[in-house]
């Protein structure tokens, strides 16, 4: 959800800056360029800061669920399931949602982007961004998981 | 899969197993010199107090956790000597657990969390599907199969891992506190799904519990205290080497 507003924000920045720059005079365009290349400028710092605070969300959404996660690994890994399997149920499974929100943003910021004559790299490369760094996450926990050959307690804890 | 030689008749057998954890200030015993036998097909409690070393007890019988010293066998394997590959198939095979927080996995149906052991099984779809419909009628919840952990009481979140416990048809069941979030009733309702498994389908039994009512249903006692058996009760378990 938080990934999908900063997608958002990103085409939004994108957005007001088309329309800005299509209320601005002609007369006062030809007479000042600088203009125009200010508003553009401006948003294309605008969309690249919504790209790199969505990120730095995303990454801390994910962070946030690191132990949520992890349990899901261990649960596998103590069932006896490979980690190639327990990897692929992650990605099916717990993040199946993720995905496909950027898949999603990634479909309708290149829409509205190419019906406007914006550039829908900016969008799309953030979408994707999340995409590698979501899939590298889990494979992250899955291996760090897999490299253990017991539990040193968990699951199941010391207790009792 | 490595295998040894252990005495026909016998499902599970710790030899002087001693497992410590270190700490920055000290090192704790969790077990000491921990020996004993279960035969195949018994039903044994392991009873002690609360922070006993039942539950490292049968995270070593699970092959999740190893001893620092000492040697545990199940099903014929020690554990410790198994590779990476034999140790997945050892887990998925030779034991089914059921842990004392379920770790029942919160996005998946109850239906898909007690299908997690059959996913490396060469099994058609349709055995896959009979054998988890049996599982969950057996523990009774074939009216909740498609809900998910959030929606199910305590006993029934329960009753959903001895499920994922019992369906990969293991010869060992090890189940840490079974009834311990469960009242009187649906306690003896558990704990005759795990006698069946023991008395109808000649499995091995392992209980972690401190609820003396059980006891009664059992082949077999292991006390055990600060890490050490203190009786062994039961023709079905024996001091090892006996």
């Amino acid at each position: 959800m938080v990934f999908a507003g900063f997608v958002t924000l990103a085409v939004l920045s994108q957005l007001s800056a088309h329309f800005f720059a299509s209320s601005i005079p002609r007369n006062l365009l030809t007479k000042d360029a600088s203009i125009l290349t200010g508003v553009q400028q401006t948003s294309t710092e605008l969309a690249f800061a919504a790209c790199a605070m969505g990120l730095i969300f995303a990454g801390a959404a994910l962070l946030i669920t690191r132990q949520m996660v992890a349990a899901d690994v261990d649960t596998y890994r103590a069932t006896g399931l490979p980690s190639s399997a327990a990897f692929f149920r992650l990605l099916r499974s717990h993040s199946v949602r993720p995905l496909e929100w950027v898949a999603l943003a990634a479909i309708a910021t290149s829409l509205v982007d190419i019906d406007f004559g914006l550039n829908a790299l900016v969008p799309i490369g953030l979408a994707l961004a999340f995409a590698v760094l979501l899939v590298a996450w889990l494979a992250f926990l899955t291996s760090v998981s897999f490299s253990q050959k017991g539990f040193e307690g968990r699951p199941g804890g010391r207790a009792g | 899969m490595a295998t040894s030689t252990v005495e026909d008749g016998t499902a599970i057998s710790f030899e002087a197993v001693t497992k410590a954890y270190s700490t920055k200030s000290e090192t704790v015993k969790a077990l000491d010199a921990v020996s004993f036998k279960v035969d195949k097909g018994a039903l044994v409690a392991v009873v002690g107090p609360s922070g006993s070393g039942k539950t490292t007890l049968l995270n070593m019988a699970a092959a999740l956790d190893f001893p620092t010293q000492g040697t545990v066998k199940v099903a014929g394997v020690v554990t410790s000597a198994l590779g990476k590959e034999d140790l997945q198939r050892f887990r998925n095979e030779t034991v089914g657990v059921v842990f004392q927080q379920f770790f029942l996995i919160g996005h998946l149906t109850v239906f898909q969390n007690v299908m997690v052991p059959l996913i490396p099984r060469k099994l058609s779809s349709a055995e896959k599907s009979k054998r988890i419909l049996e599982a969950i009628a057996k523990v009774g919840l074939a009216e909740k199969a498609e809900r998910l952990p959030s929606e199910l009481s305590g006993g029934e979140l329960q009753r959903a891992a001895i499920a994922r416990g019992i369906v990969g048809d293991a010869p060992v069941i090890l189940a840490d506190e079974p009834t311990g979030n469960l009242d009187h009733k649906r306690g003896e309702e558990v704990m005759d799904i795990l006698v069946s498994e023991s008395r109808e389908r000649s499995k091995t039994v392992l209980i972690a519990t401190h609820d003396l009512r059980l006891l009664d249903k059992a082949d077999g006692v292991v006390y055990i205290e600060d890490g050490v058996i203190t009786k062994l009760e039961g023709r079905r378990v024996q001091k090892f080497g006996a």
